[in-house]
């Protein structure tokens, strides 16, 4: 028994042995050795993470002389988030403290950061002052763009880096059911996609939201260019995001999860942002060298919306936190999005494939070093603008009504979805399956009274209404189409 | 009987522990579910919202769901655990020590990887696709969806195959408890073996049996992560999941906690009610204990065949996420095409992982520590008092393992703010060591609770009135006697607690947040995160997590193995 027990220590001194022998040295500043720090609140992964903490430290060196150790506070994505800063600040309000002792907050949608503007937890930016020449008219970072904020009205974020949802998909996954490569949000309503989409979830996130709000409103767009009604459109892009939602295996809040299953050939396509497509697009290659994952961005209906970072109420560091604002907007700073690893001024690692927010990046001298040279995405607006009088209204009905109408109801969905593909498509049964009448633009287009309403039970009574109307409507749609369907009785 | 003074003493202390970091952080969470506003806009208590959740076709599908996957799986791992544990008692068979050990490791998969594992081995383009298409029993072209058809059985099934060792564990610690004795007397007078099973040794196992059912049923009952593998959100965990992390602020998921709580807790008095009673009042001590009859041939080769298919089948994540660490690249084929030791040379060597082991050491194994003591001093009152409070008590400890691990995070989070009242428990810098060991400990306490009242219901309070009346004093009658008698169930108890406990993830992702204080769990979320191999690191590293927790778990086994029984090494 004694031998035994010697043995077994010994083998878990070397387990644990082993990481402590393969330990690499890192370059950045240990907490408690450092003169200055700086606290991040970040969705942002690792590789960016990474790339930006050590190239800041290195700035920071240089510029004051001091070493800086930066504390990335990653409670999760942008839902943990949101509480986690909700948390901060409930207590704070109680106790009657300013802050919640993190300085930044860097990544995430512009509606989070509009979102906690309007809770008035940020503060005002001195890079607009430090550098006003930057901004606006004749400067390197728009004000709007595709119709999208490049910063805040009232200068309390900016904009570090921009993206785009589009769609990745699996060539050979789309080969095997005898699909065509997806071109628009449209293609992704196609029956052949029936239990093979990955789709993000509009409920958790608010850049997967206004996604959704741009698909609605590009149908809006489309049917009034051709002489139609925007309530025809808005019914219309209802009824597509019911055909991609009845193709969808899930909604999910992990945005690395569908270019993952869609790289894996779990999924055939879905709905995923663009640096996401394009990390894996690079990294995941078949036998002969061919990607496994294709992404690109669908013709109409997606703007190129802007990743900002902001300084938080009351921040410890205020000092640094502002002179991080304005490192970001630096032409330093913005070659690490997209330069590829190695190459000079470029990220140490790994290349991050984000676009960068500053103009004058897109010069063929820089572009020639990154990981996408052909990349000017400020001389292609996608024929898209997002238009805010349009559909800005209903940016909360429409994620509820995504959660009843899909999400909830996805089983019934899924199940008349099957049955009508296997049936042939039978009219009168899409008819019931497609009706939207109970959530036209003339009752839920500016935002649905019971969806948007403030009293929690009066929102949960319209939603379940609503819910029980659609599981019916499945429900009736499925018996229809069992009915035609001349195979099954 | 136990002193009914020092009885009340224990109880109300760990009502107060209880009532301080459990129901305090829970409760702050799920105290929404009963706000309403009145008309001026104020706060008012309100049972609408459960009334909501009731009302609702969508929840009560989903209740149903949950309720109707605890019941299955549970009854699917008692069918795995209980011929397991059974053999293991009766039968000596070749490699029997070591084939005994090896069916514990599928409860420890490490986080977020384990479901990427699943997917690689049963998706669509999984591994085992591509082995039928190889073989030529499926078509390349219509490839099956095993993730996507039969999900309910899926689950159950995937559940099963994860928790049979919480099982297995408690049923053979009761069985080590058994007096051989009663079995012989039972064959000497002539009762044939299915009946000797279900009037001796059934009857006299149900403490472990109990013990380890109301632990997998809460589990699976609360479970999150299997159904979400299978893209099945129609459960009330999902539902709770999906709607806390909503972007509006509806108390309808607190609502939702609300009940499961209640059902949990329901659902288990209930149990414990028909079958949760000590068997035949006092058993005699086993004075032998027999490593049971050699057995040979091909029946010894079927005894250990029925181990090791177990062990293959439950492992099959597991062998997926060990391939993931290794793969350059598997796309579509059995195994991966090419193999690499890249990401073990660059996640072992990346500088959160030692400190993340440390401190995962720390906190786990603290938070074990204050488990087993809560845990014996709390199984002492339900089984060696008669207080009438005692099964309030022991329903009150369960629940824990039912609370989804966001609530209780964000509770403690909430509550160790600058200026409340846990903030105290934050150390020097921010440390989180006092807060997860609390949050760690009062988790898994049920899983010591359970395995120590098991333990006590079978062991001979006689023996330590003896001690007592011979002049031991109570501690060294605890030493001497109590705590050895059920050292057996306190080992298998504690290694649950413990490997749980490294394997946390929700109170480790919230409440670490500065990089030094990372346990290990939040050193692979963020490897996860990194771009390009950011899987196959985090799946590296929980390898890692995999091997060490085994040789500890092996560890404990060779430790508690002679003294309890448990193991046999």
């Amino acid at each position: 028994m004694k031998g035994r027990l010697i043995a077994i220590l010994g083998l878990l001194g070397v387990i644990v042995g082993l990481p402590l022998a393969m330990k690499r040295e890192s370059e950045t500043a240990s907490p408690a050795s450092a003169d200055d720090r700086l606290v991040i609140l970040s969705p942002h992964n690792e590789s960016i993470r990474k790339e930006f903490g050590e190239s800041f430290a290195a700035h920071w060196k240089k510029e004051m002389g001091r070493t800086i150790y930066v504390d990335w506070r990653t409670p999760g994505g942008t839902s943990e988030i949101r509480m986690v800063i909700d948390a901060g600040f409930k207590a704070a309000e109680e106790t009657g403290r300013e802050g919640i002792g993190v300085d930044l907050l860097f990544g995430g949608g512009e509606p989070d950061f509009a979102g906690q503007a309007k809770l008035g937890r940020l503060v005002k930016l001195e890079v607009f002052e430090t550098n006003p020449e930057l901004f606006g008219e004749g400067g390197v970072i728009p004000e709007v763009f595709t119709g999208e904020r490049y910063y805040d009205a009232d200068k309390v974020w900016v904009g570090t880096c921009m993206s785009q949802f589009g769609i990745c998909y699996n060539p050979d996954f789309l080969k095997r059911i005898g699909l065509e490569a997806p071109t628009n949000w449209q293609d992704l309503g196609k029956p052949g996609y029936a239990g093979s989409l990955a789709l993000a979830d509009p409920t958790k996130s608010g850049s997967v939201a206004r996604t959704f709000e741009l698909l609605v409103q590009a149908e809006m767009q489309n049917s009034k260019a051709a002489g139609g009604s925007i309530e025809d459109g808005w019914d219309e892009g209802i009824r597509l995001i019911q055909r991609m939602s009845a193709n969808a295996r899930y909604f999910t809040d992990s945005a690395p999860k569908i270019p993952q299953d869609v790289g894996q050939g779990n999924a055939a396509a879905g709905m995923c942002i663009d640096f996401y497509g394009r990390s894996y697009a690079a990294d995941l290659l078949t036998k002969d060298g061919k990607p496994r994952v294709v992404w690109i961005a669908p013709k109409g209906g997606t703007t190129m919306s802007a990743d900002p970072v902001a300084v938080l109420k009351g921040a410890p560091n205020m000092g640094i936190a502002q002179e991080f604002v304005k490192f970001c907007l630096t032409v330093d700073a913005q070659r690490l999005w997209f330069q590829k690893p190695g190459t000079e001024g470029g990220p140490k690692e790994r290349a991050l494939h984000r676009t960068p927010i500053r103009k004058d990046l897109y010069v063929p001298e820089i572009l020639a070093l990154t990981t996408m040279e052909g990349a000017m995405p400020y001389d292609d607006e996608g024929n898209f603008t997002y238009d805010r009088e349009l559909t800005g209204k209903v940016f909360n009905t429409l994620r509820q009504l995504v959660k009843v109408m899909c999400i909830d109801s996805h089983e019934e969905m899924k199940s008349a979805w099957q049955a009508i593909i296997e049936a042939g498509m039978p009219a009168d049964a899409l008819a019931v399956f497609h009706d939207v009448s109970k959530v036209s633009y003339g009752i839920a287009g500016q935002g649905d009274a019971g969806l948007d309403s403030r009293d929690s039970m009066v929102q949960a009574e319209r939603m379940q209404e609503l819910g029980e109307w659609f599981r019916g409507n499945y429900r009736e749609a499925r018996e229809i189409a069992e009915k035609s369907n001349p195979v099954k009785p | 009987m136990m002193n009914r003074k020092l009885a009340w003493v224990i109880t109300l202390g760990v009502v107060a522990v209880f009532a301080v970091f459990f129901l305090a952080p829970a409760g702050m969470v799920i105290k929404q579910a009963f706000e309403g506003t009145d008309a001026d806009g104020g706060k008012i208590w309100t049972l609408d919202f459960i009334g909501a959740v009731f009302s609702n076709p969508i929840y009560r599908e989903g209740l149903w769901n949950a309720l109707m996957m605890g019941v299955v799986s549970t009854l699917l791992t008692l069918f795995i655990a209980f011929p397991l544990a059974l053999v293991a008692h009766r039968y000596d068979f070749v490699g029997k020590k070591f084939l005994g050990i090896l069916v514990l490791a599928p409860m420890i998969l490490p986080p977020f990887v384990g479901a990427v594992g699943i997917k690689q081995m049963l998706g669509v383009n999984g591994a085992f696709n591509a082995l039928l298409i190889d073989v030529g029993m499926m078509d390349g072209a219509t490839p099956f969806d095993w993730l996507a058809e039969g999900r309910f059985l899926g689950i159950v099934v995937m559940n099963a195959l994860h928790l049979y060792p919480i099982l297995y564990m408690n049923i053979a610690a009761a069985l080590a408890n058994l007096d051989p004795a009663m079995e012989q007397a039972a064959e000497n007078l002539g009762c044939p073996p299915w009946k000797r099973f279900f009037k001796i040794t059934l009857p006299l196992a149900m403490p472990g049996v109990f013990a380890g059912s109301s632990l997998v049923f809460i589990w699976s009952f609360t479970e999150l992560g299997v159904p979400l593998v299978f893209d099945f959100a129609r459960i009330a965990p999902v539902q709770i999941f999906d709607g806390i992390k909503g972007l509006d602020k509806n108390p309808v998921p607190y609502a939702l906690t609300a009940i499961l709580l209640v059902v949990a807790a329901l659902v288990f008095s209930l149990a414990k009610l028909v079958m949760g009673r000590a068997p035949l009042g006092t058993a005699p001590r086993p004075k032998g204990r027999s490593d049971g009859k050699k057995i040979g041939g091909w029946k010894g080769l079927a005894c250990a065949g029925l181990f090791l298919g177990v062990f293959v089948i439950a492992a099959i994540p597991h062998a997926g996420v060990v391939l993931l660490s290794l793969a350059e690249r598997w796309y579509g084929t059995v195994i991966p095409d090419e193999l690499t030791m890249r990401h073990y040379i660059e996640a072992l060597g990346n500088g959160l992982v030692v400190p993340s082991i440390q401190n995962s050491l720390m906190y786990a194994g603290t938070a074990t520590l204050l488990s087993v003591l809560i845990g014996i001093a709390v199984a002492w009152v339900i089984v060696r008092s008669d207080l009438k409070i005692r099964s309030a008590l022991d329903a009150m400890v369960m629940l824990p393992l039912a609370v989804p691990g966001l609530v209780m995070a964000f509770g403690y989070l909430a509550l160790s703010q600058e200026g409340k009242p846990f903030h105290f428990l934050v150390g020097a810098g921010g440390s989180p060591f006092m807060l997860l060991v609390l949050a760690y400990g009062i988790r898994r306490l049920p899983y010591v609770v359970r395995a120590a009242v098991a333990g006590l219901q079978q062991s001979n309070p006689a023996l330590e009135e003896a001690a007592k009346s011979l002049g031991a004093t109570p501690m060294r009658m605890m030493r001497r006697v109590a705590i050895p008698l059920i050292a057996a169930n306190l080992a298998a108890g504690a290694i649950l607690g413990f490997a749980f406990s490294m394997l946390e993830v929700s109170d480790s992702l919230i409440l670490a947040q500065q990089a030094q204080h990372y346990p290990i769990t939040k050193a692979i979320y963020s490897l996860l995160s990194t771009l390009g191999n950011g899987t196959e690191l985090a799946a590296a590293l929980g390898v890692w997590a995999m091997v060490f927790l085994s040789v500890a778990i092996m560890g404990a086994a060779v430790l508690g193995g002679k003294r309890g029984g448990l193991f046999k090494v």
